[in-house]
């Protein structure tokens, strides 16, 4: 199947289900959305094949394909162009598929996750009257964000960039009925659009500076004309940044992400926490040429992805809501690829973008089951699930993905692609200690949240909501789960690091990417700042660490909050602790600093603007003629007398004037 | 004939003008403005016959008659016009008269 297959059949299948969805027999419409996700995956597969045999030539499992070829910088790729889509002077623009390593492991996730998410919200949204609209969405989305990771050049990456933006807008107020839910869509829409406005002119810049948009000839062209550090460069790179930023909501454009867990549960998972928020970071991988070549952005990629990393890790720690726990979490998590990008350690970011679709779309869909089968939200209310025998394995999936999140060590993904991103901020030349500090404290805050959300949903006594009859969910939302669990407990197998035994074949398989800018910039060895011993020694030191801290966080979490020992009531009665809480539950205010500093400004100048002060100039013309015009009345008295007296007032004038004049 | 000195017949003039243009302005009955009126209309022809006889033209005595025409023809309107206002508001008071009042 050609590489553009997976594009077109989501966007074929969404057309059709826009145009007669709602016409259509509900069980028609999950197959049609089923069936093209699927074929996505399964040409995502397929065209991945040749790749995986071109990257390992030892596992024997194809002969590289004819159609492969391998770029300027050795980089093999797929490449599909279908036709011109812009010709103007001095750009050409192609509607052009490419899928390389990066794609490849994006277009796998997305597809592969999107696949399972599809199936789960047959089941999930089978009561909703409208079903056709909801998939066709989805389906939409898929096909934009397919378009977003196998873009060739930066505007067809851009299309399918507005593409998730405005599909993350329809399903997030995907019930619109509810006018919070609008107002949650058109915050994350607008949010997001200032991110969008910054890549726009980010795109606008490279075309007008470097002639081309193709992303190789960007990185080359880049390469010839731009010196290191230089202000064109800093400038494209922090544009694109702040695009990242925005989409992947991190701070300062972290606020809407908590706001869009107003979607359906299946929306949350997808686009999220999976997917579409993980664009920032393709981005960033995608460009890592324009990043290396400044290093003042770099820094601060891995400063902003710090800050949120623990930020966030803190707001998840309080919050109430089933899924506003998660939302934190998955800005937090992204933070983390993030401060891995921000140290060029590319790979790990993307080795834990894959983990964190796995088991942040795990947590998502035992959280819609959870509420699916309770009808609550509020953890408070929650409790004791584990025992219920409404969610048979429910309990046991969602203990897989908060551990895989929280990092448990040897058995879990997460425990993997963290430690990855952790190892990587001690390689030179981007070594930052300080950042491994915050992100060591924030993965022992992430184990805190993750099984104290955990414990508060599946454990201790049952809480008021979990006391009466439950429905049982469908058995068809219990087998995504397992799949996605398995992803969890296993994707982490894929990277293992030196200490417990040394197999890195999804770096590998990346490797040819990056490898160019790592030579280059002399990346990926520590051998200056460590001897092979040494280096041994504290990856290892650095792995028990990391693993104390799961386990610390999660004994600690059950020790508060479900023992709740007295010092635990004592505590939070305390006014400082208490204060400190709410400050975080509120995401460190963020929405109350944006109120303040933007929003409200804004209204009133819009308010003043509404009386049109630019208007008031001409209006003091008319206004001088309409006092002239109420002087003029008053001569106008009616009465023939004082006319009189003017006519001989006048001819008097008159008459001394040429008597004297 | 001792003749009259123009200056005489102009000071005469200028008395009955404006004592015809303060009964215009001071009077409000309407009949007594007309009236006014023709004293100033008196006072121009007077002031026309002395020019004529200073200069010895007739132009003044032409104009004159002139006058006394468009004085006669004057009255005739002025005075129907009253006649219909008199009808209609039952005063001929002119400050009563300002319904044209901007």
């Amino acid at each position: 199947m050609p590489v553009w297959t997976m594009v077109a059949a989501p966007l074929a299948a969404g057309v059709l289900l826009g145009l007669s969805g709602a016409r259509l027999d509900k069980r028609l419409v999950a197959v049609v959305a089923c069936l093209a996700v699927l074929i996505s995956f399964a040409a995502a597969v397929g065209n991945s094949v040749p790749l995986m045999a071109a990257a390992f030539p030892g596992l024997g499992i194809a002969e590289p394909d004819a159609a492969l070829s391998r770029t300027a910088a050795g980089v093999p790729h797929l490449t599909e162009s279908l036709y011109t889509w812009v010709e103007v002077d001095g750009l050409t623009v192609d509607v052009a598929f490419k899928l390389d390593p990066l794609a490849a492991l994006m277009v796998l996730v997305v597809s592969g996750v999107g696949f399972l998410i599809h199936l789960y919200a047959a089941a999930y949204m089978a009561d909703d009257p409208d079903y056709g609209r909801f998939f066709c969405y989805m389906n939409l989305f898929v096909a934009a964000m397919l378009t977003l990771v196998l873009a060739d050049n930066l505007l067809l990456l851009y299309l399918g960039w507005e593409g998730v933006g405005v599909c993350s807008y329809l399903l997030i107020g995907f019930w619109y009925q509810d006018p919070a839910n609008g107002a949650a869509a058109r915050k994350a829409f607008i949010v997001t659009r200032v991110g969008d406005v910054a890549l726009l002119v980010a795109i606008l810049l490279l075309a007008v500076q470097l002639g081309t948009l193709q992303l190789d000839a960007l990185a080359s062209g880049a390469l010839a004309a731009w010196p290191n550090g230089g202000f064109e460069v800093t400038l494209v790179a922090l544009l694109l940044l702040a695009g990242a930023v925005g989409k992947s909501a991190q701070l300062p454009l972290q606020v809407w992400l908590p706001d869009a867990m107003a979607g359906p549960t299946p929306v949350s998972a997808l686009l999220h926490a999976a997917t579409m928020v993980t664009a920032g970071v393709y981005l960033i991988a995608r460009t890592h040429e324009l990043f290396l070549l400044a290093p003042a952005v770099l820094a601060m990629v891995a400063t902003l992805g710090g800050l949120t990393a623990f930020f966030a890790a803190c707001s998840a720690l309080v919050q109430n809501d089933i899924k506003r726990v998660l939302a934190y979490s998955t800005i937090s998590q992204i933070g983390y690829m993030f401060a891995a990008l921000g140290v060029a350690g590319f790979a790990a970011a993307l080795f834990h973008f894959m983990t964190h679709a796995f088991f942040k779309a795990l947590l998502f869909l035992s959280a819609g089951n959870v509420t699916h089968c309770v009808g609550e939200t509020d953890l408070r209310r929650l409790g004791g699930l584990r025992r219920s025998r409404a969610l048979p394995g429910t309990a046991a999936l969602a203990a897989v993905g908060a551990g895989s999140l929280a990092g448990l060590p040897l058995i879990t993904s997460g425990f993997y692609s963290k430690d990855a991103i952790l190892w990587a901020t001690l390689q030179p030349p981007f070594l930052r200690p300080g950042l491994l500090l915050l992100l060591l404290i924030t993965a022992g805050l992430t184990s805190l949240y993750a099984f104290r959300w955990y414990f508060m949903i599946f454990s201790g006594p049952a809480g008021p909501a979990t006391e009466r009859e439950l429905h049982r969910p469908r058995d068809l939302m219990l087998y995504p789960l397992i799949a996605l669990a398995a992803g969890s407990l296993l994707a982490g197998f894929l990277e293992v690091p030196a200490t417990l035994g040394g197999y890195h074949a999804l770096s590998e398989f990346l490797a040819p990417v990056f490898a160019a800018a790592e030579q280059r910039h002399g990346l990926g060895s520590n051998a200056t700042l460590f001897s092979v011993e040494q280096a041994h020694r504290a990856e290892l030191i650095l792995q028990a660490v990391s693993a104390a801290l799961a386990v610390l966080g999660m004994m600690l979490a059950y020790h508060w909050f479900i023992v709740r020992p007295p010092w635990q009531r004592w505590l939070a009665q305390t006014p400082v602790v208490a204060s400190v809480a709410e400050i975080m539950r509120i995401g460190w205010g963020a929405d109350a600093m944006y109120s303040t500093f933007v929003a409200q400004p804004y209204r009133a100048l819009a308010r003043r603007l509404r009386h049109e002060p630019i208007d008031d100039g001409i209006g003091a013309l008319t206004g001088a003629v309409r006092l002239s015009h109420y002087l003029l009345v008053l001569t106008q008295s009616g009465r023939v007398r004082t006319y009189a007296a003017g006519m001989v007032l006048g001819a008097l004038v008159l008459l001394l004037s040429w008597l004297w004049g | 004939m001792a003749a009259v000195p123009t200056g005489h017949v102009l000071v005469v003039a200028v008395l009955l003008v404006c004592i015809g243009a303060f009964g215009v302005l001071l009077r409000r009955n309407l009949l007594f403005m007309l009236l006014s009126l023709e004293v100033v209309l008196n006072g121009a022809a007077l002031a026309f016959i002395g020019a004529g006889s200073r200069w010895q033209q007739p132009d003044g005595q032409a104009f004159v008659l002139l006058i006394m025409v468009m004085a006669a023809a004057e009255v005739a309107v002025g005075l129907a016009l009253f006649l219909q206002i008199h009808r209609r508001v039952s005063s001929l008071d002119a400050d009563a008269l300002d319904s044209l009042r901007g």
